[in-house]
Parts: structure tokens; sequence; C-alpha cells
């Protein structure tokens, strides 16, 4: 129980009316990853969303329920924390990847120059830190002032994630990370999730069933807005019908 | 510190929003307040349905009737709109279905152009280049409310045109491939379907263009004749506007012919605002 | 219906070739009627002669209206671009809804009506007088819907996620606004700004009564009343068949500032996609 990060209660989320998640109730642990899996539409990425409030980009949408955020050993609603200052400590990486249409370098100083004060060595060193720990430092390091959409989709990936990164969240939501990737680059970015959870709490949805195999530490399964197995092992051993169709299909 | 600045940035741009929005308020404020004093002078009705205009007393009474400039108004922008209604439905047409995304562009920059040129130029070209056609056909000096309706035409066509085409681009999106895939003629389908559906928002468009046609003050000042009499198609008139561009210059301050203008500033301003609002509340319900 | 589509295809032909052919009739014909008179000179000499105009040139004028132009763009910009962010960025829909009809209501007013507003507050109650401030301020009102419309139409091309992924990262609209939204929507906003700079150099109706005056050197401040071509133009006209050669050159000055204006301005956000 301590080392519960995000705890979600009674959740539910309607969009013009229509619930997409009815009424889930979660734990998710520190320094593990867990992998939403389902079909589309299930509800996973709006689950995902609501929790950094990014789902209400979207006038029309309503949820009610309490997000649990743990701040030094107590929780605290997400809902009494300032929006701003949510998704600075629960980062999202999105399917895909949104470069600014800056520079590499220009990219990274965004977060950089808004939470920092530091001079302009120490913002290099940072960003050429971050740089290597997503493993885009070598492709990049002679292109640092080359406008940054001329990447490829793998890179612009990593590059959003090391852009998210600077903001040192606490919370990492990724959603469908390596849907749009080769498998060269799904590898890398599943190597750097595996390192990075002993920093972090990381979730993410995929459909992606190896991958969520890969990475897991539990797996959700969910179904018409509700979770309907979780766990380390639901995969091998399914229970409910409708996970064993999914797995199926 | 961030937190602080957000703060800043967005009160500031608030102040400045909500002085931007007042400016609506203060103007209605101070013209009724420079115009509220003529009605010591004379009755709210003898104002709006008077026929007779002596602002300035030589020994005789004076009278503040703008019946006749509200009609010249309503006359010559009524001629404008209906002008305004083929040409610009036309325009319309042509932009949304028979040209390609480039030459659209060129279009509106066109569009851009004709309401940028000035509009005593505007004045200008119908004095020396329609006028003188009034001239020869029988109407005295050739300037007359016909003529103000035609100079005004082409001044309103672009805001026309452009509201036309928002509605058209959609009704195109909504309604063409299925149409074509049919194989029924192009022209066929406007004519059936895109025009009938965009009834409502010609109209409208219609009667916003009818707004701005009504303030319109230079051009139709230079072409109308500015006689105050009962507008004729073919004879002179005067409207509102005209009138105050006209003899603002020579007004004595706080003096009931200055009172008077800004009367008639009122009513126009009510005039433009009122049937801006209305239109607005139709449109509203169809969304 | 057969028929009435053809009238259709037939009216839309017409009328686009009618509208093109009229603009471009205008161009052509005040540069062929005013080729006689239009030369340097014209352009950089004050009017002379007894009647005024008669002789000389226009170049007060021409000074005078960048005068009254750009006045009236510096008022009219930060209201303008203020209101367009946060009726963008801030706004809830119910009060962008309701913000919209006082914007589009403050467009539908007409320009006579604003020099009346001007003339009463800045002319005669603050006691600027006749000066190119006042008439400024008028001029101003007249562009600042359209400023506000052209700019939140910038903004709404921004692409809603680049927004999201500045707000994903946690980070303050005002740095996004600064940082983001001005470097994406830059060119849009001076290509706005230009048009309104010619718009506002056309307008007399709003300028007649509070700035504009019929003779004046080179303006030194913007507290004194000015010259100005569209005002220099009414009076050549009103004067009359002698000035008309005159009348057709000024009139061409303004033709081509409008057109170099919006030049500019559509070159600006052409090669955008």
């Amino acid at each position: 129980m301590n080392n519960v990060n995000v705890k979600i209660e009674n959740l539910s989320v309607s969009y013009d009316g229509n619930k997409v998640i009815d009424n889930i109730n979660y734990s998710f642990y520190k320094n593990e990853i867990t992998c939403i899996i389902g079909a589309s539409g299930c509800g996973k990425t709006t689950l995902l969303k609501t929790i950094n409030r990014s789902i209400e980009y979207d006038e029309n949408v309503k949820t009610s329920g309490n997000i649990l955020l743990e701040e030094n050993g107590h929780f605290k609603n997400i809902y009494d924390i300032s929006e701003v200052v949510l998704r600075k400590r629960v980062g999202i990486v999105s399917q895909n990847p949104v470069v600014f249409p800056f520079s590499i370098y220009k990219n990274l100083l965004y977060p950089l120059d808004y939470y920092t004060k530091l001079n302009k060595e120490e913002k290099k060193e940072k960003v050429i830190n971050v740089l290597k720990k997503v493993e885009l430092y070598d492709e990049v390091k002679d292109n640092l002032d080359k406008y940054a959409d001329n990447l490829s989709g793998g890179q612009k990936q990593r590059l959003c994630i090391a852009r998210t990164l600077l903001t040192e969240p606490e919370v990492l939501l990724l959603d469908e990370p390596c849907s749009a990737l080769d498998v060269k680059n799904q590898d890398v970015i599943e190597k750097l999730l595996l390192q990075l959870k002993n920093e972090i709490t990381i979730i993410i949805v995929t459909h992606n069933i190896k991958e969520a195999e890969k990475l897991k530490d539990k797996i959700i399964f969910m179904d018409s807005g509700k979770i309907i197995e979780d766990g380390v092992d639901i995969i091998k051993n399914p229970k409910s019908v409708a996970l064993k169709d999914f797995l199926n299909y | 510190m961030t937190d602080i600045k957000e703060k800043i940035f967005k009160n500031t741009i608030q102040v400045l929003m909500v002085l931007t929005l007042s400016i609506l308020v203060f103007l209605f404020y101070f013209l009724i307040r420079e115009a509220m004093p003529l009605f010591d002078y004379c009755k709210i009705s003898d104002f709006l349905f008077g026929t007779e205009w002596m602002p300035v007393s030589f020994g005789n009474e004076l009278k503040f009737g703008i019946w006749y400039f509200i009609l010249g108004t309503v006359y010559v922008s009524f001629i404008a709109i209906i002008f305004g209604l083929v040409f610009s439905i036309g325009i319309a047409l042509f932009i949304t279905f028979s040209l390609n995304e480039r030459l659209q562009k060129y279009i509106f920059a066109i569009l851009d152009l004709i309401s940028a040129i000035p509009s005593v130029v505007f004045g200008f070209f119908g004095l020396q280049v329609f006028s003188p056609i009034f001239f020869k056909i029988g109407v005295k000096t050739g300037n007359c409310v016909l003529l103000a309706g035609i100079v005004l035409t082409i001044m309103i066509l672009p805001f026309m045109i452009n509201s036309l085409c928002m509605t058209f681009f959609k009704l195109k999106k909504k309604y063409l491939i299925a149409a074509s895939n049919l194989g029924i003629d192009k022209w066929y389908i406007i004519a059936s379907i895109i025009i009938p559906e965009s009834i409502k928002s010609i109209v409208l468009s219609t009667i916003l263009a009818n707004c701005r046609a009504m303030g319109e003050t230079m051009a139709v000042m230079m072409v109308v004749g500015n006689a105050k009499v009962f507008p004729h198609l073919l004879g002179k008139g005067e409207t509102i506007a005209s009138l105050i561009a006209l003899e603002m210059g020579t007004a004595i301050k706080n003096s009931p012919h200055y009172h008077a203008l800004y009367a008639a500033g009122v009513v126009l301003l009510i005039l433009t605002f009122v049937i801006n609002q209305v239109v607005r509340i139709i449109g509203r319900d169809s969304e | 219906m057969k028929t009435f589509s053809k009238i259709l295809q037939i009216v839309s032909y017409i009328s686009t070739i009618l509208v093109v052919g009229v603009v471009l009739f205008i161009y052509i014909y005040f540069a062929y009627r005013s080729r006689n008179i239009l030369n340097i000179n014209f352009l950089l000499e004050s009017p002379k002669g007894l009647v005024l105009g008669e002789e000389g040139g226009i170049f007060p004028a021409i000074i005078g209206s960048v005068y009254f132009s750009t006045t009236a763009v510096l008022i009219a910009f930060f209201p303008a671009i203020c209101s367009a962010i946060y009726i963008k960025f801030y706004a809830k829909k119910r009060f962008r809804r309701f913000a919209h009809t006082l914007i589009e209501s403050m467009a539908s007013v007409p320009s006579i009506v604003l020099g009346l507003f001007s003339y009463t507050v800045f002319v005669y109650r603050l006691g600027f007088g006749r000066s190119i401030f006042s008439a400024g301020v008028a001029l101003a009102i007249m562009i600042l819907p359209f400023l506000e419309r052209r700019f939140e139409k910038a903004f709404d091309e921004v692409d809603i996620n680049l927004i999201n992924a500045s707000n994903n990262l946690g980070i303050h609209k005002y740095f996004m606004i600064l940082r983001l939204v001005n470097k994406e929507s830059f060119k849009e906003i001076v290509s706005a700004v230009l048009l309104c700079y010619g718009f506002a150099m056309g307008a007399l109706a709003p300028m007649i009564f509070t700035g504009a005056v019929a003779y004046s050197d080179v303006p030194n401040s913007i507290f004194n009343p000015s010259m100005a071509l569209p005002m220099h133009l009414y009076l050549l006209i009103a004067q009359g068949e002698t000035q008309l050669d005159r009348a057709y050159a000024t009139a061409f000055v303004e033709l081509m500032l409008v057109l170099i204006f919006n030049i500019f301005a559509y070159m600006l956000t052409y090669k955008k996609k």
C-alpha cells in the first residue's frame, strides 16, 4: 500500500452523455510498468488521459470520482491541484509524436526555459544527457540546429519522450507509443521504459500483447469502460470470456 | 514564478479585452448623450417622421424631420443588395464550383482588394463613368439613387461573397461527391440542391450586407445628389450618413443642429445594430 | 430545373467576369487618366496654386495618411490581439459566443458614426481638437473588429496538437502563446495589420470632421490636424472639371498604395499550406 502512486476511485467519464469509463477503481504502483490492453473503443486511452486531465481539452467531457496522487506520503486529489502543476507531475506521450516547429535543440529548450533558470551551458548539458538517455544523441548530435520536423517517426517519438522527461514527471503516461514505429525503434523505446521505471511510475496503453508481456509488471484488461481483469499473468491464464476472445482475436 | 507571470499576462489581456468589448457601450452612451438635448426642441415623432429639415434658423421655424433621409438610406441600400444578390450568388457559385484551390485564392485576393479600395475612389469612379450615362438618358446632373445603389453594389460584394462562399463550401462537401456519383450534371445539382438548401443563409447574409450598405458614407454621398426630397429611383436623394458627413463640419457645437445630427447618428446606429442582432438570433436557431 | 441551372451557370460566369473586369478597368482607366500628371514631383511636392491643388503635388497628404493609419493601427493593435488571445485561449464556449456577437456588432457600426463618437469625446470633451490622434481613434475603432477577427483566424490555424502538446508538458498559456503561437501565426498577424493599414488609409468618413483638413504642412505631431489622401481627393473632385486630372492621379496613388499593401499581405500568407 505504501508504494501506491496513483489511486483511482469510482471514476466515471462521459462524452456528450455517453459513458466511456464506468466506475473504475484501481491503484498504480511506484516503479512499475502497468500495461492497459483492450479492444479499440474500450476506454483505455480515455482512462490514461483522465489521469493528467488532458481529457478535458474537449469541453464536452464530464468526469466524476476521484484520482489521488501521492505526495510526501499523503494522497492528494488531482482535482485539487492546478491543471498546469498536475500535467508537469504526470507527463504524457501520445501515439503520434508532436514536435514543435523549432529546431531539435529548441524543442528541448522549450520546457527547460520554462521550468528552470539554468545558464546556457547547464541547459546544454541537460539536453545532451536526456538525448543520451533516449539514445538519440548519436543520431542527431551534428544536427541539433536542424528543423525537428525532418526527423523520422521513431526519432520524433524519442524526442517527445525526451521533452517530457525534461519536465521531470513523477508519472509517465504513454498512449501506444510504438504503434507507428518499426521493430528497431520499438526495441529502443521498450529498453528505455524498462530503464526508466527505476525512477518513475509508468502507465502504458497498448494493443500489442507481446509488447505488454515484455514490459509488464502488471496488466489491466479493459472492456466497455470497465476493468475486466488485472494482474501479472492474465495473458497466460485468462479467466473471462471477453479476454479470451480478445487474445484469440 | 511562472504562476505570477501567467497571472500578470492573463490579467493584462483580460483588461484590454473588456475595454475592447465595452467600446460599443461607450459608443451608445456618448452618442445618445449628445442626441438627447434635441428633444427639447422637437418631438421624437416629428424627428423620425417629419419631412422637413431646417436646422439653422433664418427667422423661420427650426424643423428636424429625417424621414426622407431614412427612406433614402433604406432605398439606396435596398438597390445595392438586390444587385448584390445576383452578382454575389453568381460569383460565389463560380468560386466554389468552377475553380481549383489556387484560382480560388486569387479571386479572394481580388475581393480583399475591392474591400480595401477607398470609398472616395469608388464614388469618383461612379461620378466619372456612370454619371454621364445617366445624364444621357435624361437624369438631371446624372446623380441619382440608382447610381448610388450601383456603386454601393460593388462595395458590398466582397462581404456578401465571403459569407456565401462559407455556406456553399459546406454544402459542396456534403452533397457534391454523392450526387456526382449518380452521374448528375454539376449545375443541375447546384440548382436543385445547393441553392434551395442555402436559401436561409443567403437571406441572412443579405440582410447583414444591408447593414453595411446603410452605413457607407462617402461613395454614396458623392453620387446620390444630396437633395432633401422624397427619394426616387432616377431622382436625387440623401442618406443619413451623407447628411452627417455634409453638415457636421458647419454645425455649431451644442446648437440644435449639432444635436440633431447626433440624433440622426443614433438612428443609423440603432438601425444597423437591431438588424444585426435579429439576424444573429435567427441564425443561431438554425445552428 | 434544367433552365434554372443553365441560367445559374451563365449568371455565375458573367458576374465573375464583370466584377474582375471592373477592378481591372478601374486600375487601367485611372492609370491612363493620370499619365500626364503623375511623376516624381507630384509625389514629392506640396500642393500649390490659387485654387489649392491646382499645381504642385500631394506629398503632405501621403505623409498625413501614413500618420493617420499608423496612429490607428498602434491604437487598435493591442486591444485587438489581446481580445483575440483571450477569446481563443482562455474563454469558455458561452463567453466566446457572447464576445463574437459584440465584435460582429462593432464591425457593423457605420464609420461615420465613429466619426461622431470621436468628435464628441476626443475633439470636443477631452479637448484634443481636430487632430491626427482624434481621427486615429475613430479609425482604430473601425479596424479593431477586422483585426480581431483576422488574428483569431490566424490562431485557429495553429495546429491544435501543438497546443495540446504544450499543455501536456504542464506549461502555462502565456509561455505557449509567446513562444509557440507567436511563431506559428506571426506572418498572418503581420498580414492582417498590413490589410487594415491599407483599409484605414482609404477611409474618409471617420476623419472628415475629426482630423483631416484641406491644407497643412507635413505633420510634425499627432496632436495637429493634417492633410490626408482621401480628403485631398474628395476636395479635388469637389472643385469640378478643372482639377480632374489631378484627382485621377491622386486616386491612382491611393489605388497603388492599397494594391501594394494587399500584395504584401497576400505574399506573406500565400506559401502556407
